[in-house]
């Protein structure tokens, strides 16, 4: 009888040495900060906020809320889920093209590689995007820096002080969290960009098993993502698209129960296709 | 043939006094518009294209603007900043964000007094993928 290789545990048995889930995802994470990926988290973390400072270069805003607001919204929001699948799906998109998988299948069962996989890929993808969210908000929101000629200037919008910083709770969604407590903003703003990203790359994840054509699959997110938001601003509903229920900032705000459709919709997909997509993997002909 | 020549100088001096009066009255009309609200109805495109709103002459150097937003499209916000030279010059201009329904702000501006072709340039505050109608009103001073 085969013994299970190095520690992979067949069949539901434990060896001495064989590696727990989280282990198992640290390492695949670890397998995933690749050069392209460090470069692609500084373009995104501190490109992005720096396009966006350009951007709004010579306004005024009311608060510096607003002005985060705005930095965060820069014209790479709309291709956010590729982004992310940039960041989380090459390792797995390798294995799948190089035929990588289809060796792993024969010593170990393919159903929680896979998984460890995707988990990783949504780790990998989460980071990025919590810094993108977290780092303008400590430097901007907490420290008061307003980058270049950009002024932050109630005054001019006709308000006081106190009326701007009042006005900042009623500002976009999510910033209902600012009146109660300004870090607790940061804190789930930033959690929920990353958990979007990370949804993003788990769904490309899966697609790559159930779609044939592996660039294809990995355009999944981004169709998602653009398609719905496109959808729902033709029937005159733009705050229930992905775009904005990710990057609120510039509309009107809406109560902190929307942000859920996003959560619905991305962990409905990764479900599905968890469920569907991985069913025969093990005996999947792409994979033969 | 002299007449002719005659009828030829009276019809274009007849035509450069009208031109001349018509400018002097047109000119005070703008003017006029600069110091008070004037409405707006715009249709903005997709995709952040700016639009601008009808020209105004402004009368003070320097004197800051004032928008007032009555409604947006949907739910969207809008950007505004005064500009010159019917909307290609922008430089002079402090742009404001995220005007909502009912707010208001001043318009800062460096602009000369006297210089006409100043608009309000609007533009969608995120990603539009429909066109927005944006109604308000504006002066430059």
């Amino acid at each position: 009888m085969a013994q299970p290789l190095n520690g992979e545990a067949g069949a539901g048995v434990r060896y001495r040495g064989a590696r727990t889930l989280p282990t198992k995802c640290a390492r695949s994470v670890r397998e995933v900060i690749t050069p392209l990926w460090i470069s692609l988290t500084v373009m995104i973390v501190v490109g992005s906020p720096a396009l966006g400072a350009a951007l709004v270069d010579g306004g005024a805003f009311r608060s510096t809320l607003e002005l985060y607001g705005r930095i965060t919204t820069t014209p790479l929001i709309l291709v956010f889920p590729i982004l992310a699948v940039a960041l989380g799906c090459g390792r797995l998109f390798a294995e799948v093209s190089h035929r990588f998988i289809v060796n792993v299948r024969v010593r170990t069962d393919l159903i929680p590689y896979i998984g460890t996989k995707v988990v990783a890929s949504g780790m990998a993808a989460f980071a990025p995007f919590f810094a993108l969210a977290a780092v303008p908000f400590v430097l901007i929101v907490a420290l008061g820096y307003v980058p270049g000629t950009t002024i932050v200037s109630p005054e001019i919008y006709e308000l006081t002080a106190a009326e701007a910083q009042a006005a900042a709770g009623s500002y976009a969604t999510f910033t209902q969290l600012y009146a109660v407590a300004p870090p607790l903003f940061g804190l789930v703003y930033s959690i929920w960009v990353g958990l979007n990203a990370a949804l993003c790359a788990a769904l490309g994840s899966l697609s790559l098993f159930a779609i044939p054509n592996r660039f294809v699959a990995l355009l999944v997110p981004f169709a998602t993502y653009f398609g719905e938001s496109l959808v729902v601003s033709l029937l005159g509903h733009p705050e229930y698209g992905l775009v904005y229920l990710v990057f609120p900032f510039g509309l009107a705000q809406g109560s902190l129960v929307t942000p859920l459709i996003a959560l619905v919709l991305l962990s409905s997909g990764v479900l599905l296709l968890g469920r569907f997509g991985l069913g025969g993997v093990q005996a999947l002909e792409r994979l033969t | 043939m002299e007449n002719s020549s005659r009828l030829k100088i009276r019809l274009s001096r007849i035509l450069a006094v009208s031109v001349v009066v018509a400018g002097l009255v047109g000119v005070g009309g703008v003017a006029w518009a600069g110091n008070s609200y004037v409405a707006f109805n715009l249709t903005l495109p997709v995709a952040q294209v700016a639009g601008n709103t009808a020209s105004q002459t402004k009368a003070t150097t320097g004197l800051a603007g004032n928008i007032h937003i009555t409604s947006v499209g949907s739910t969207y916000t809008v950007d505004a900043q005064m500009c010159s030279l019917f909307g290609l010059y922008c430089g002079g201009g402090t742009k404001v964000f995220g005007l909502n329904d009912g707010q208001s702000s001043t318009l800062q501006n460096s602009y000369g007094g006297g210089g006409s072709g100043m608009v309000a340039q609007l533009r969608i505050g995120s990603f539009n993928s429909v066109s927005v109608q944006v109604i308000g009103s504006w002066r430059s001073r």
